[in-house]
């Protein structure tokens, strides 16, 4: 008896196995155009993009800025907390987290998928996925990125992200006609705290990295350079015998590290501290001096913090002009300071 | 058994003349350490300024020196100095008492899982974003949790070996860090996940003073328990009769002892984030030196546990410009160590 039903529940398994993965229908959804990612991989997506789940904060600030956020149907729980997402978009805090579960990612059936992450990209395009793999990491990779997802969308996001891509290269002229003939042994040592949580006044970021192009473009050298350092924590005593000419923290933390810093008495008599140079950085939809769109700003205000008397900027209207330009809606001055010095829309302190 | 006073931890008994001579001589070496790492790092201070400078705090000298030197010693040097010595001996001292109470020369804080439950803790409260005080006691409640499992597991299965409790000790240490896997896992990839995974590999460079202010307390005060307590650990490894004839009541003793030594555990990682190694290999240096009688074993290990932790910090902030986390390198230099040990004490472990 047990050896019969046994007998018949596996083959009525089997039968609807079969039958099953004869339903399945394998081809795409209604699609009419490929784009290409930024690993070289062609992927089919509908004509036009409505629904979008991006798995990446710093794109999401993207999407974000070039008031493309109405297309979120998947984000990130860090693009939620901030304050200028919810002010540039308040639809963000309904949207719904994303993780990149496939079977979720199927019932969601996004226009497109925007992962920083090959491995994921692939696996997503694998089970029929529209998945693009979107990462950057300085100018040269945003422009590409940027690019990539104007013509995703489409219209006027075709030009934002080309009009990004000429800012990028205007204020980088704009910065190097003030500062490009400074010779190397004049140049101030520039040292940066990544203030993403608070891990302690040394904690900063590699040689090679964004802040490395922001550093030498508005005239200075940047200091994990100097220590070839390669990984995201300095050495204390390292950092305090380069004797930094220019401090600048950033990330939600950089009010209590501010603090911490001034209080310090190692710190007491270092260049930057001596002179009154340390700053805290703008911090709007994305920490300005690591990615995201507002990062074409960065170039103007670091340049503005290392060489005060040579190059001079009214960085309040300059966001203001870019707000209206790519965001779409007209901040006011104190807001603009505000998200200058790194604050909420309102003066919200992160921490 | 009965004449070897740890059980089956090898090792020869020496004179008491000799050990007051060994432990004075590792006390003053353990000074000269300490010193060495005041004047020892990356930012470059002349050696007789660093001198100048300790001495200007008794004497009134007038300053040659910058007061970027004076801080460096005083603010970055000085606090992790002191921990290294605190983190050393401490775990030298809770492995000592660990594996003399369980006759066994396997146990560590790391074996029993002390380090890893102590870790969870830890997370833990970083994960809801706690202040020191409540790390430090999760990182405690978490040590207790996993000494009991680990030690409650043979007593259920009836078997005192040697084998079931290391057997334990892996079970406890695969569920901890299965637990930390889910807490990481969950945390917030940009913020919190960096701080769990500088404790999990252990650092020093980020205690501060205030640190130390309400942790090196716990450390000394369960590390003096400890050490009053050193004749007794003899006595226990007698045999639990043994021990009730010569009038020690064994369950309060034990009870004492683990609490202490799960203390000291749990303070260091509160600190320092989990080191591995130093709990299982400064004991067993400790023996090869002056034998398993614990009236001089347990002040020995924490001179060398403290010797030995404040080089490896020297080393963890002087090879590089950025700093290597300690565990990295306990772990380089105490498992060939531990082979060397093994292999020259021809341990029987059964």
């Amino acid at each position: 008896m047990m050896k019969k039903s046994l007998l018949i529940l596996v083959s009525l398994f089997l039968i609807l196995t079969i039958s099953v993965a004869g339903c399945i229908d394998v081809s795409q959804p209604a699609a009419n155009r490929t784009i290409t990612d930024m690993n070289g991989v062609d992927v089919v997506i509908p004509a036009e993009i409505n629904t979008v789940v991006n798995l990446w904060p710093a794109s999401n600030s993207v999407m974000l800025c070039m008031g493309a956020g109405d297309k979120l149907i998947g984000t990130t729980s860090f693009t939620q907390k901030l304050y200028w997402s919810q002010k540039v978009y308040p639809g963000i805090v309904d949207v719904p987290v994303a993780t990149d579960n496939v079977e979720e990612l199927l019932v969601l059936s996004p226009d497109l998928i925007i992962t920083p992450q090959t491995a994921t990209a692939e696996k997503l395009c694998e089970a029929g996925l529209p998945a693009v793999c979107l990462m950057f990491s300085d100018y040269e990779t945003m422009k590409q990125a940027f690019t990539i997802l104007g013509e995703a969308f489409g219209g006027e996001y075709v030009e934002k992200a080309a009009k990004w891509s000429d800012l990028v290269d205007e204020n980088t002229a704009r910065v190097q006609a003030a500062v490009g003939n400074i010779p190397e042994d004049e140049k101030p040592v520039v040292y940066y705290i990544q203030g993403q949580s608070n891990q302690g006044l040394y904690a900063t970021f590699s040689a090679n990295s964004i802040m490395e192009d922001w550093t030498e473009i508005g005239g200075g050298i940047f200091a994990s350079t100097l220590l070839n350092l390669s990984g995201s924590t300095a050495s204390a005593e390292d950092v305090l015998a380069l004797n930094p000419d220019i401090v600048i923290i950033g990330g939600p933390y950089q009010h209590e590290l501010y603090e911490e810093l001034m209080a310090a008495d190692e710190w007491k008599e270092i260049n930057a501290v001596k002179n009154g140079q340390v700053y805290t950085n703008p911090n709007g939809l994305f920490p300005w001096e690591r990615f995201g769109m507002e990062s074409a700003m960065q170039i103007l205000f670091a340049a503005s913090v290392i060489h005060p008397d040579l190059f001079e900027v009214d960085m309040v209207s300059e966001v203001q002009d870019f707000y209206k330009e790519f965001v779409g809606i007209d901040l006011t001055k104190e807001e603009a300071q505000n998200m200058i010095n790194g604050y909420g829309p309102n003066g919200e302190d992160y921490t | 058994m009965g004449s070897d006073s740890a059980g089956n931890l090898s090792g020869r008994n020496i004179s008491n003349a000799k050990y007051r001579m060994i432990f004075i001589g590792l006390v003053v070496l353990a000074v000269g350490v300490f010193f060495a790492s005041l004047a020892i790092g990356r930012y470059n201070i002349p050696f007789f300024d660093s001198v100048l400078i300790l001495l200007a705090q008794i004497f009134p000298i007038e300053p040659t020196w910058t007061q970027t030197m004076e801080a460096v010693i005083f603010n970055l040097r000085l606090p992790r100095t002191i921990a290294a010595v605190l983190i050393g001996g401490g775990l030298a001292l809770s492995g000592a008492a660990y594996q003399s109470m369980f006759k066994n020369p396997l146990v560590s804080p790391d074996l029993l899982g002390v380090s890893s439950g102590a870790c969870v803790g830890a997370s833990l409260a970083i994960l809801y974003s706690m202040g020191p005080v409540v790390i430090q006691i999760l990182a405690f409640i978490g040590g207790i949790v996993a000494v009991s499992i680990t030690v409650a597991v043979p007593r259920l299965m009836h078997n005192s070996s040697t084998l079931m409790l290391v057997l334990s000790g892996v079970i406890v240490g695969g569920l901890m860090s299965s637990i930390m896997g889910i807490i990481k896992y969950v945390a917030d990839a940009d913020t919190a996940l960096a701080e769990m995974v500088y404790w999990a590999m252990g650092s020093l460079s980020n205690v501060k003073m205030v640190d130390l202010y309400y942790i090196a307390p716990c450390i000394l005060l369960s590390g003096f328990v400890l050490v009053l307590f050193r004749y007794r650990l003899n006595v226990l490894s007698l045999g639990e009769d043994e021990a009730k004839t010569l009038g020690v009541d064994v369950r309060k003793v034990r009870g004492i002892i683990i609490v202490c030594a799960t203390l000291l555990t749990a303070s260091a990682v509160c600190l320092a984030g989990t080191i591995g190694w130093v709990g299982l290999v400064i004991p067993h240096l400790g023996r090869m030196i002056v034998g398993p009688d614990n009236r001089k074993l347990l002040p020995v290990a924490v001179v060398l546990g403290a010797i030995f932790m404040v080089v490896i910090d020297i080393t963890a902030r002087s090879l590089t410009s950025a700093e290597l986390p300690l565990s990295i390198i306990t772990g380089l230099i105490g498992a060939p160590f531990y082979f060397y040990l093994l292999i020259r004490q021809r341990m029987s472990i059964t």
